[in-house]
């Protein structure tokens, strides 16, 4: 990130403005929640193979998926000389969800379910807006960054007891900041069968096992290691490299690599894990749910703007000069 | 046929899809029940008076999904476990033992628990809790492939939705008010809903804003191209491959004393 776009992010609570000015004469809906306002923009090829939907959402500062949101739409309408932007503009139908505003419930984040069964986004309203849209690849962007007070409520599903967990994790310095994605594709059931036994993943004497080596092969599986390793190359670290405290919040979920989960296929089985495994159970769609732990407002933009950029580059095969790939 | 029933719920704004905890509760056990023996299950919409189907038909199916994954997930148990660390600094010194044993053969016995036994025993324990707790999702998947869902009219829910009708106060002060008479109108398990939104908080358990939809607008026509779009004023930021290299891119019916007054409008119907 520049310190011109720094700067202008410092105040994030102007984005909404700056977003009025950008749609001009984009076709877009306006969204009642109970969360205030959110606006749905449709831009690109109405007939293009590639319909993707991105989505942004927090779960309490609703600031920084609304520069997300923000930059994205700014990046698809400039006129600035650009690499992708044309060729994407042309190959593929947008829809991109902002946040809603700030004024609405907020969600007291204790510990951040790996499924959050559409606590986030995953509204009867966008809901039915995707059945029109009938989208190929989901991106969904959560933050989950709270400057709440930690009070745990009694009743919710992510329970009163983690507190412990994250108290040590961050003690520790482990885990919960940084960015974990979700990803949601249909994986064989032999394939699924194999990767839930554990240490299924895990390398023997340095090297994968035919599990893992199967699953970095699978088309859609090798979109996540791509936007991730895209992501890297943009300069945004991974920080969930620590062991992560089994907790309840993240057994739904068999963790494929550092930071990568997918549901494991009980949950996968009940279709409701997210709004992504939604969209999969509906349309058979990839998704890529992008989960934001907390960090400073800037680097948590960057991550999610460099991995969506990366997840779509790489969906429509642009990257051609990636030396690993 | 096992009958749940979740709450179609009106609010300050609009409607909500409501599945207080307990319902979440019930749902988890009645996937234990399932898995065990599977029966038939029917989901209840309690619902204020005229309130037609329409207005949540199309999303039941999505709300039910949620429902059984929030129902599945493991609960957080404030159980401590011995760290992998531990559990390997034990094992190494079970094998010490075992080598330093000598033909003592309480040491022996001693040095293969600590090397051998415990660690699998830990293994073995962890794996059944786990398997134990994802034992409802079998009977939770046979759930959601085809609910039969039906309407209840809710005589609490249609005075509830009255009152928000007549106060002329905030939204906040409404869900209050709405909260305190809860109880009195058999609708007990609603009220931490309403006390959350009051405080501005997500309410607990499961809920879906659903009637808000009618109240959004579509400004333009679908079909503007980002070529029409107009361009974009001052731009610093730039991603997609600028080339600036700095830039990236019932309710347990028990509970509720307002089930007498419960009354069936409609037939059972599949989603």
């Amino acid at each position: 990130l520049s310190p011109e776009r720094l700067r202008r992010f410092a105040d994030f609570s102007a984005w909404r403005n700056d977003m009025s000015g950008l749609a001009n004469g984009l076709s877009r809906e306006v969204m009642l929640t109970p969360a205030g306002e959110r606006t749905m923009y449709q831009l690109g090829s109405p007939g293009a193979r590639d319909r993707i939907w991105i989505q942004c959402d927090a779960a309490s500062d609703r600031a920084a998926a609304g520069a997300v949101a923000w930059a994205l739409l700014e990046s698809l309408t400039s006129d600035r000389v650009s690499q992708y932007r044309h060729i994407v503009l042309g190959r593929c139908l947008f829809a991109i969800i902002t946040a809603a505003e700030a004024d609405g419930p907020n969600l007291r984040a204790l510990d951040v379910p790996v499924l959050d069964a559409g606590t986030l986004g995953a509204t009867p309203d966008v809901m039915q807006r995707m059945r029109h849209f009938v989208p190929t690849l989901v991106i969904h962007i959560q933050d989950w960054t709270s400057e709440e007070p930690r009070v745990p409520s009694r009743g919710s599903w992510w329970g009163a007891s983690n507190v412990d967990a994250l108290e040590a994790a961050q003690n520790t310095s482990q885990v919960l900041s940084g960015l974990r994605q979700v990803e949601s594709y249909f994986i064989s059931p032999d394939l699924y069968r194999r990767m839930v036994v554990p240490g299924a993943l895990r390398p023997r004497f340095g090297r994968p096992t035919p599990v893992a080596r199967a699953l970095a092969d699978h088309p859609d599986g090798r979109l996540g290691t791509l936007a991730r390793r895209y992501m890297g190359r943009m300069g945004f670290t991974v920080l969930d490299r620590g062991k992560v405290p089994d907790t309840a919040a993240t057994q739904s979920a068999v963790r494929v690599a550092p930071g990568r989960y997918v549901p494991r296929p009980e949950w996968r089985r009940l279709g409701g894990g997210n709004l992504a495994e939604l969209a999969l159970t509906r349309f058979g769609c990839v998704g890529l749910s992008v989960q934001l732990l907390h960090g400073p407002a800037a680097e948590r933009v960057g991550r999610a703007l460099a991995l969506a950029e990366g997840a779509i580059i790489h969906r429509l095969g642009l990257e051609a000069k990636d030396p690993e790939t | 046929v096992i009958r749940l029933c979740v709450y179609l719920a009106p609010v300050p704004g609009g409607m909500a899809l409501v599945a207080p905890p307990e319902v979440v509760e019930q749902v988890r056990a009645v996937g234990y029940l399932l898995q065990r023996k599977p029966q038939a299950v029917r989901v209840a919409v309690l619902t204020p008076a005229e309130v037609g189907e329409e207005v949540w038909r199309e999303h039941i199916g999505d709300f039910i999904r949620r429902l059984t994954v929030v129902a599945g997930l493991p609960v957080a148990t404030s159980e401590r476990r011995l760290s992998g660390r531990w559990v390997a600094v034990l094992a190494t010194w079970g094998v010490l033992l075992l080598l330093a044993a000598g033909g003592n053969l309480m040491q022996v016995v001693g040095g293969l628990w600590l090397a051998l036994f415990f660690p699998w025993l830990r293994r073995v324990y962890h794996g059944s809790l786990e398997r134990w707790a994802r034992r409802p999702l079998t009977g939770l998947a046979l759930m959601v492939e085809a609910p039969a869902v039906e309407l209840l009219v809710h005589p609490g829910l249609t005075r509830l939705q009255g009152l928000l009708e007549t106060n002329d106060v905030s939204d906040a002060e409404a869900n209050s008010r709405v909260a305190d008479a809860c109880t009195s109108l058999g609708l007990i398990w609603l009220e931490p809903v309403y006390r959350a939104l009051s405080s501005r908080v997500l309410p607990p358990g499961v809920w879906a804003p659903i009637a808000w939809q009618s109240a959004s607008r579509s400004s333009t026509g679908i079909s503007n191209l980002a070529s029409e779009a107009a361009p974009a004023a001052a731009s610093e930021a730039a991603t997609f491959g600028s080339t600036d290299p700095d830039v990236a891119g019932a309710p347990p019916v028990q509970a509720d004393s307002g089930r007498e007054g419960v009354e069936q409008r409609t037939s059972s119907a599949a989603i």
